[in-house]
C-alpha cells in the first residue's frame, strides 16, 4: 500500500528513525513520503517536555541517538536502509502541499501529529486519511485527550479514525485500551499509546488492503470535544493516576 | 486615537494635563504602559495571592472615597475617581463573601459601611443614580440597571444583619423599578450613561427583583422579573447572541455588546433559573455560555466585544467581562458537570490574573483590574475599574470553592456523571 505520513516537527528531527515509517516499510508498505510542516524547535521541545516530562524526554533522546549511532555502526536490514523521502512544506493545507500529495498519489494518508487538514487534501488518497487519536472515541475528542481520560476516569486508549471535516468525528477504524500499570505517568501512557498506535496502524492497513475493515461510524453529538487542559487539572490527572496505579 | 477621546483630551484643562503628566511619570505606571505597549504578559500566580491583592485594592478604593462608598476606579490620567453607587452596591455581597471565606471581620465591617453609604445616597424616588456620586448638589439621574444592583446589595446586607433599613431601601428601589417597567417587561428609558434605551442586560435587574421577592414574598416583584426575563429571551438569536445589549449606538463608543454586558444577561438568566426553576432560562444562558467557551478555546483569547455573528475585530479584552464569564462557566460546570467549563474558567481567570501587577509600588494599580487589556483598549481606557476587581474577586473565590470540591471528587473517584439531560433540576443545585 502506498502511504504518506503527515507530521509537524522541527527540521532536525531524525525522520530516518521514525518508528511508524520504519514499521510500515518493514511490513512491505511503500512510504511515498513524509510531508513535514516545519515546527519551531523551542515550542516543540516545550510541548514534548510538558507531555512526556523531562525524564522520558531525555530517555527518548538517548534512545534515538543510540539508534542513529547503531545504524552507522552496523549494516541495517534492507527494509530499514530505505529512507522515506521527506518533503518540507510551509503548511499542510498550502497549494504546494496539495500538488505534492496529488503527485505522490497515495492510497492512504496517515496523520501523526499535525493541525487540521482541509478538504482538498482529504479527497486525494484513494482509501482515505487516517488520524491517530490517543483516547477512546467518541467519548474523548479534541486535545490533551490522554490527560482528560486520566482526569475523568475514562479508559486510556488509542483509536484510529478516518479524518473528516469535523474534529475527530470520522468513522473509527480501530480502538484498543492501553494497559495502565503501577508507576505509569501521563508521559509513560503517551509513550505506550504511541507504540500501540503503530501496531494498530499496521493492523488497520492490512485490513484495508484485504477489504475486511469495518469502520464504526460516530453519531453527531456523541462524546465531547475537549480542549487544552489547564495545568491545575493536569496536576490532578497526574495525582489521580498515581493513586489509581 | 478615536474622535471622542481626542475631543475629550482637547477639552481637558492644562492643570489636569500637568497632573496627569506627573502621574504618568510614576515608575510603576511607566512600567505598566510599557508592558501593555509591548504586549508583554506576566504569568498568572496562585489565585489566593491575586484574590488578596484584589481585595486590598478594593479596600484602597473605599478608603479613597468618603463615607463608606467605593471609588469608581483609578485612572492613570485623573487619579482616583469619585465614589460609584452602583459599584459600591455590587461590592456588598463580594465583601461579605470574602469576610466569610478569609475569616476577616474587617471586610464585613467594610461591607456594612458600603451598605450604609448606598442607602444614604439612594435617590428620593427610590432609584440608584447613574454614574459617579459627586455630592447632593449635583444633578443626578436614576438608572434601572444600577437600581437593580442596589437591590441585590441591600438584600444581601439585610440577609446578613436583619437590619430593616436595608430592606426598606430595597423595597423603595423595587417599587421604582415596577413603576417604570414597560408593558412588554423591558425597561425603556433614556439614561445618562448610555445612548441605547432598552437593554437585554437588565436580565440582571430582573434577578435583583427575584432576590427581593425571595425576602418579601411579594408576587409583584416575581411577576415583573418574569416579564423582564421573558422579554430577554425574545432578544436571543438562534446563534445565542443577544440584541439590545450595547451601551451606545455611535461607532466611536462601545456600540457592540461587550463580554461584560453579555455576561450580565447570562448571570440574570442563570440566576433566575436557580430561583424559578424554569429550564428556558438555563437553556438560553447555556447556549450563549457554551458558544463563548468554544470561541475562547479556539482563539485562546476572548475579544472585548462581539457582533451579531460572533465576529470581533476588537484588539482588546474587557477584563471585567472575562472575570464574569469565568465565574459563569464555573456555575455551568456546577450544574452541567461538564468539566470543559471548569477548564475554560481556570484559563480565563489566569488571563485576567496575568494582567494584574502584584508588586507595583503604586497603590492605585497594585492588585487592580484594568477596564481593557491593553490599558489603552476601547473600554474604560486608562482606568483600573472597581467592578472589574469585584468580578475577579468573585470569580477567584468561586474558583477556589469549585476546585476544592472537584479535587475531592476526583481523588475520591466520585466524579459527577456527565449529565444525560443538559437541563438539570434547579433544586438539585446549590445556589
Amino acid at each position: 500500500m502506498r502511504v504518506i505520513l503527515f507530521a509537524r516537527l522541527p527540521v532536525w528531527y531524525p525522520f530516518r528513525c521514525d518508528r511508524l515509517a520504519t514499521r510500515l516499510m518493514e511490513e512491505g508498505h511503500e512510504v511515498a513520503g513524509i510531508v513535514v510542516e516545519r515546527a519551531p524547535t523551542f515550542a516543540t521541545l516545550h510541548d514534548w517536555l510538558a507531555k512526556l516530562g523531562p525524564g522520558l524526554c531525555l530517555k527518548k533522546g538517548l534512545v534515538m541517538a543510540a539508534r542513529l549511532l547503531g545504524r552507522l555502526w552496523k549494516r541495517p536490514a534492507a527494509a530499514a536502509r530505505r529512507r522515506p523521502p521527506v518533503f518540507l512544506v510551509s503548511s499542510h493545507n498550502s497549494s504546494m502541499s496539495v500538488e505534492l500529495v496529488r503527485a505522490l498519489s497515495p492510497d492512504v494518508i496517515i496523520l501523526r501529529g499535525c493541525g487540521i487538514i482541509q478538504w482538498p487534501l482529504l479527497e486525494i488518497p484513494t482509501l482515505g486519511t487516517i488520524g491517530l487519536h490517543y483516547a477512546a472515541l467518541p467519548a474523548f475528542r479534541g486535545q490533551d485527550v490522554t490527560e482528560w481520560a486520566a482526569l475523568l476516569g475514562g479508559p486510556i486508549a488509542v483509536s484510529l479514525h478516518f479524518v473528516t471535516e469535523g474534529v475527530d468525528t470520522g468513522s473509527v477504524l480501530a480502538s484498543r485500551h492501553v494497559p495502565v500499570e503501577a508507576g505509569d505517568t501521563l508521559g509513560r501512557l503517551r509513550e505506550k499509546s504511541a507504540a500501540l498506535a503503530v501496531e494498530l496502524v499496521v493492523e488497520a492497513l492490512a485490513k484495508l488492503e484485504a477489504g475486511t475493515a469495518v469502520p464504526r461510524s460516530q453519531q453527531a453529538g456523541d462524546g465531547r470535544q475537549y480542549f487544552a487542559m489547564h495545568p491545575r487539572l493536569k496536576c490532578l490527572a497526574i495525582e489521580r493516576l498515581r493513586r489509581a496505579s | 486615537m478615536s474622535g471622542s477621546f481626542r475631543q475629550k483630551l482637547l477639552r481637558t484643562p492644562l492643570s489636569t494635563m500637568a497632573l496627569a503628566g506627573g502621574r504618568l511619570l510614576h515608575p510603576s505606571i511607566l512600567a505598566l504602559l510599557g508592558r501593555d505597549v509591548l504586549g508583554a504578559a506576566a504569568g498568572a500566580g496562585e489565585s489566593q495571592r491575586h484574590l488578596e491583592a484584589t481585595m486590598q485594592w478594593l479596600c484602597r478604593a473605599q478608603d479613597h472615597a468618603e463615607g463608606g462608598g467605593v471609588s469608581g476606579g483609578y485612572s492613570v490620567i485623573t487619579g482616583w475617581l469619585a465614589p460609584y453607587p452602583e459599584a459600591t452596591a455590587c461590592l456588598i455581597p463580594t465583601f461579605f463573601d470574602y469576610a466569610q471565606q478569609a475569616r476577616k471581620e474587617e471586610f464585613r465591617d467594610r461591607a456594612l459601611r458600603m451598605a450604609d453609604w448606598t442607602v444614604r445616597v439612594q435617590m428620593p424616588l427610590g432609584a440608584v443614580q447613574a454614574g459617579l456620586y459627586r455630592g447632593e448638589g449635583r444633578a443626578r439621574r436614576p438608572a434601572v440597571f444600577n437600581t437593580g444592583q442596589g437591590i441585590a446589595g441591600w438584600c444581601r446586607a439585610f440577609a446578613e444583619t436583619s437590619d430593616t433599613r436595608y430592606l426598606e431601601a430595597a423595597v423603595r428601589a423595587g417599587n421604582w423599578l415596577l413603576n417604570v417597567q414597560g408593558p412588554d417587561g423591558a425597561w425603556h428609558r433614556s439614561e445618562q450613561e448610555t445612548e441605547t434605551g432598552v437593554h437585554a442586560y437588565d436580565a440582571k435587574t430582573a434577578l435583583a427583583l427575584l432576590d427581593l421577592f425571595q425576602i418579601t414574598r411579594d408576587e409583584r416583584y416575581r411577576k415583573a422579573a418574569r416579564a423582564a426575563l421573558d422579554w430577554t429571551l425574545t432578544r436571543q438569536r438562534d446563534n445565542g447572541w443577544f440584541e439590545h445589549n450595547a451601551f451606545f449606538v455611535s461607532s466611536d463608543k462601545w456600540n457592540l455588546p461587550l463580554t461584560s454586558t453579555i455576561a450580565y444577561v447570562l448571570e440574570g438568566l442563570e440566576g433566575a433559573w436557580r430561583i424559578l426553576d424554569d429550564p428556558r432560562y438555563w437553556k438560553a444562558a447555556y447556549k450563549t455560555a457554551d458558544k463563548l467557551m468554544r470561541i475562547f478555546e479556539v482563539r485562546r483569547a476572548l475579544p472585548g466585544e462581539f457582533d451579531e455573528n460572533w465576529k470581533s475585530i476588537a484588539t482588546y479584552a474587557c477584563l471585567a467581562g472575562n472575570a464574569q464569564l469565568a465565574a459563569l462557566w464555573l456555575r455551568f460546570y456546577d450544574t452541567s458537570a461538564d468539566t470543559r467549563f471548569l477548564n475554560a474558567a481556570l484559563k480565563l481567570n489566569d488571563a485576567v490574573k496575568a494582567t494584574q501587577l502584584l508588586h507595583a509600588a503604586h497603590g492605585g494599580i497594585r492588585g487592580g483590574v484594568k477596564g481593557s487589556q491593553p490599558i489603552f483598549g476601547r473600554y474604560t481606557r486608562f482606568t483600573f475599574v472597581t467592578w472589574g476587581a469585584k468580578c475577579l474577586a468573585d470569580a477567584l473565590m468561586l474558583e477556589e470553592r469549585t476546585m476544592a470540591s472537584f479535587q475531592g471528587a476526583v481523588l475520591r473517584d466520585l466524579r459527577k456523571p456527565a449529565a444525560a439531560d443538559p437541563v438539570p433540576a434547579a433544586a438539585a443545585v446549590s445556589s
